[in-house]
């Protein structure tokens, strides 16, 4: 991967920060002493909405890619595993019944869901012999699951539902500077911890005989990825509800823009590509329809992800023809 | 343990079983350091089990496996990659790695990567995806990742199957080098016919005929033990 590659990357990543701080109902020229609303509009409601995409956007593709390569399998993310349906179950049962909804009550709550959802897949993972099979598991938990929440939802008060169902549609623009400022911390500190595993990762590419046989111990490196994949997504779906696609999509993206296969290179590529998509759909969010809240998140980026994942599809099957 | 055992594989009374049914039981091996050693057996007899145990990536349910007076299941992943490297009979379908950063990662010294992949003849496939090669291409290549990890000891598991003739041959003749250079290999296979006409039997040792459920050192191809005596 050339520096100029990288460089074209921070640059389109600074641009859509900046556009995100400096565009909105009020425009607000950042370059100039901030005082009075503009301020309080750029400390309390743009810059807490930017981190808390780019947080998003790194911390669910990391996911994506880390999953992806564990179970051999392009399909693979914390959507389609269950892994975000947990940390909905784990916030409806918390929400819907009427216990909390503190910001660190839902986050644990998120955190537990997932967590539990993916220690369940890892434990049958290796009872089955195809990833299909896997698959399907994981589709099938997602439907229980779901099947949970909606039970909780018919016995929900009101205005318990109605904060859950907001929830449930994603955004970005829910968290305040602190939470959005650790999130960017976690997510950091998990992408230097995954950075450290990235032979391991490689090695593991190779099977998971071959790389016990190089030194990888199979069993810390799983749960490493429980406790990496699970406490990003349950923290960003706490911050952020459910947010759909860029775990899956972005590392077909990086995929797609690189011939770079070594998670040396995939992570933080994969962490700043998915950044930019996260910080690109939410101009959608803003940028879409006439509504005051724009357009939920998780529409917009299913609008835009559904597709990019069936071009991906399409065009690496035109390779394997050529 | 003595100095003679230690440097040495032993396997004592190892079980393996899957489930409540016995692949092995009780069985009794003992290979010494140095030259080629042919695990040769039915298919189910068990051959992939034992090598995979003695290579200690499969647990055993019984007995002991010591690699030079080291218990291979009680060494880190750590430990014993830098004493065993393993060669799977099937090799990587879906890596994206390119050939040289699979061999970079058993070895950090790209000129030894360099040296070993033109001993293997591969240094065509240097930039080239594991998933566009072919599985015969693949597995040449994890050999040459096995000698890189520059291991005193290496188990293969049927490493031939997916090659062509003369790939076969050129295999075993390079087998036989990197014995003779120090290496310790310990293979399964069924690939008798080509090992005998590519390399003199007489470099050849012939661990033991595995039947199924028990070791039976009784069965090796008609003929070959006398030809193995050169």
């Amino acid at each position: 991967m050339r520096r100029s590659h990288w460089l074209l990357g921070f640059g389109v990543f600074l641009v859509l920060v900046l556009s995100h701080l400096i565009w909105g109902v009020l425009d607000i020229a950042v370059l100039e002493p901030l005082e009075g609303v503009h301020r309080e509009i750029l400390l309390h409601v743009r810059i807490p909405r930017a981190l808390a995409a780019v947080a998003a956007g790194a911390g669910l593709s990391l996911c994506g890619l880390v999953l992806q390569t564990w179970f051999g399998n392009p399909l693979a993310g914390p959507s389609v595993l269950g892994v975000s349906s947990g940390a909905g179950l784990g916030v409806a049962l918390l929400v819907l019944v009427g216990l909390t909804s503190s910001w660190w009550a839902t986050a644990t709550a998120a955190m537990a869901g997932s967590g539990l959802v993916l220690v369940l897949v890892l434990f049958v993972a290796h009872r089955f012999r195809t990833a299909t099979a896997l698959l399907i598991f994981g589709l099938m938990l997602n439907y229980v699951v779901g099947a949970m929440i909606t039970v909780l939802q018919a016995e929900a008060q009101q205005d318990a539902l109605q904060q859950f169902v907001f929830w449930g549609m994603g955004t970005f623009g829910h968290g305040s500077l602190a939470t959005s400022l650790g999130l960017c911390a976690a997510v950091i500190v998990a992408g230097l911890v995954l950075r450290t595993m990235h032979r391991d990762l490689d090695m593991w590419t190779l099977g998971p005989l071959t790389a016990q046989s190089m030194g990888v111990n199979n069993r810390s490196l799983r749960w490493r990825i429980v406790a990496l994949a699970g406490l990003l997504t349950g923290g960003i779906t706490a911050a952020c509800g459910p947010v759909a696609f860029l775990g899956l999509a972005t590392p077909h993206v990086v995929r797609l823009l690189t011939k770079e296969r070594s998670h040396r290179v995939l992570i933080p590529l994969t962490a700043l590509t998915g950044a930019i998509l996260a910080l690109a759909a939410d101009w959608g969010v803003k940028g879409f329809g006439g509504m005051e809240q724009g357009w939920p998140l998780n529409a917009v980026l299913s609008l835009i992800g559904g597709p990019m994942v069936i071009w991906v599809l399409i065009s690496k099957t035109d390779r394997l023809h050529d | 343990m003595t100095e003679a055992n230690s440097q040495r594989l032993e396997a004592k009374d190892v079980n393996i079983r899957y489930g409540a049914e016995f692949v092995l039981r009780t069985a009794q091996l003992s290979i010494p350091v140095g030259g080629l050693h042919l695990l040769i057996g039915r298919n189910g007899a068990g051959k992939s089990s034992l090598l995979r145990s003695m290579a200690g990536l499969q647990p055993i349910q019984g007995g002991v496996i010591a690699l030079n007076g080291h218990n291979v299941h009680s060494m880190s992943a750590a430990e014993r990659a830098k004493r065993v490297a393993f060669v799977a009979s099937t090799p990587p379908r879906t890596s994206q790695l390119r050939v040289e950063e699979v061999l970079g990662l058993a070895s950090s010294s790209t000129a030894r990567a360099a040296e070993v992949l033109a001993m293997f003849g591969e240094t065509a496939w240097a930039q080239q995806r594991m998933d566009t090669l072919s599985d015969g291409q693949a597995q040449r290549v994890m050999f040459a990742r096995a000698v890189l990890q520059e291991t005193p000891w290496i188990f293969m598991d049927e490493p031939t199957a997916f090659l062509d003739v003369p790939s076969r041959k050129a295999f075993w003749k390079r087998a036989v080098d990197v014995a003779v250079q120090g290496t310790t290999i310990v293979l399964a296979t069924h690939d008798y016919e080509h090992l005998a006409g590519a390399v003199k039997l007489a470099s050849v040792h012939l661990v033991a005929a595995l039947s199924v459920k028990a070791l039976d050192p009784s069965g090796p191809p008609q003929g070959w033990t006398e030809r193995m005596q050169g």
